[in-house]
């Protein structure tokens, strides 16, 4: 059950994918996303990068790309207990993050479509060169968008 | 209240631990709680246990919620009660979902919304 029609202008607007990351972080981790300031110190460590591909009327993946030491906070937030920094757990986490992200988000611009959204595929990055989407407990987030065709 | 026996399916153990949480801080009884990583092992699992109710993400390798759900309606199962938890809230997933699912909950889930399904299954149950 895919739509023929072509993407409108909302998929490709930032503001419903900043959107989507902010619902997510409040309502998953009753956390904020903060603005990124002017003169934010080089990443350290570790980026681990989680993309969701999804296929229906329009076609593409989200991304979200964050650092492992964030990703290990999360993911011990979120179920409740301390986990190694280094397991499958975090990247189990970091994965669920960005389906959770690519959900919301596709809910919002195309809430009529049905889409099929694959696992998600999460490894290690390094740090985009360019400003984060925002910052979560202090540290950068990036959260992009790719629309095929 | 006879306590319940859930069963949590979905390919992501943070998000199976996520939603056993939740479960096991409502305020209803629990005998135990089941995970399954797909549909496949959860068909295994609803075959061998008495299962209540049945928490299932619908994008899953081997064998999908949406096809897990289907099974068991092919299969004329009046239990478990189903409660589908998806990235996916769009009109068209929840309108594939209907008659195959009596509760259908948004990720990311908040653990109030799953302590009131659990709360209205448990009510249905006395009723």
């Amino acid at each position: 059950m895919f739509s023929t029609n072509s993407p409108a202008t909302s998929v490709t607007s930032r503001g419903a994918l900043d959107r989507a990351l902010t619902l997510v972080v409040e309502e998953s981790f009753f956390a904020m996303i903060d603005p990124v300031p002017e003169n934010l110190p080089a990443v350290e460590g570790q980026i681990v990068s989680a993309s969701v591909s999804f296929e229906g009327s329009f076609s593409g993946a989200v991304t979200c790309r964050m650092p492992r030491a964030l990703a290990h906070e999360l993911t011990a937030a979120f179920i409740g207990e301390e986990v190694p920094s280094d397991g499958e757990v975090v990247d189990d986490l970091a994965g669920e993050f960005a389906n959770m992200v690519c959900g919301r988000w596709l809910t919002d611009v195309a809430p009529q479509s049905l889409f099929r959204v694959d696992q998600p595929v999460v490894v290690s990055a390094s740090a985009p060169p360019r400003p984060p989407t925002g910052l979560l407990n202090g540290q950068p987030i990036w959260v992009d968008l790719k629309i095929e065709g | 209240m006879k306590p319940l026996t859930i069963l949590i399916v979905d390919d992501s153990a943070t998000m199976r631990q996520f939603v056993r949480r939740a479960v096991q801080l409502s305020d209803v009884p629990i005998a135990s709680v089941l995970e399954a990583a797909n549909g496949k092992e959860a068909l295994a699992l609803l075959d061998a246990n008495e299962i209540d109710a049945l928490f299932t993400d619908i994008n899953m390798p081997v064998m999908s919620g949406s096809e897990l759900l289907r099974e068991l309606q092919r299969q004329g199962r009046s239990t478990p009660a189903r409660i589908v938890v998806s990235t996916d809230g769009s009109q068209a997933r929840r309108q594939e979902m209907e008659g195959l699912a009596q509760w259908y909950v948004n990720k990311p889930v908040r653990p109030e919304v799953v302590r009131d399904v659990l709360n209205e299954l448990a009510s249905n149950i006395r009723d």
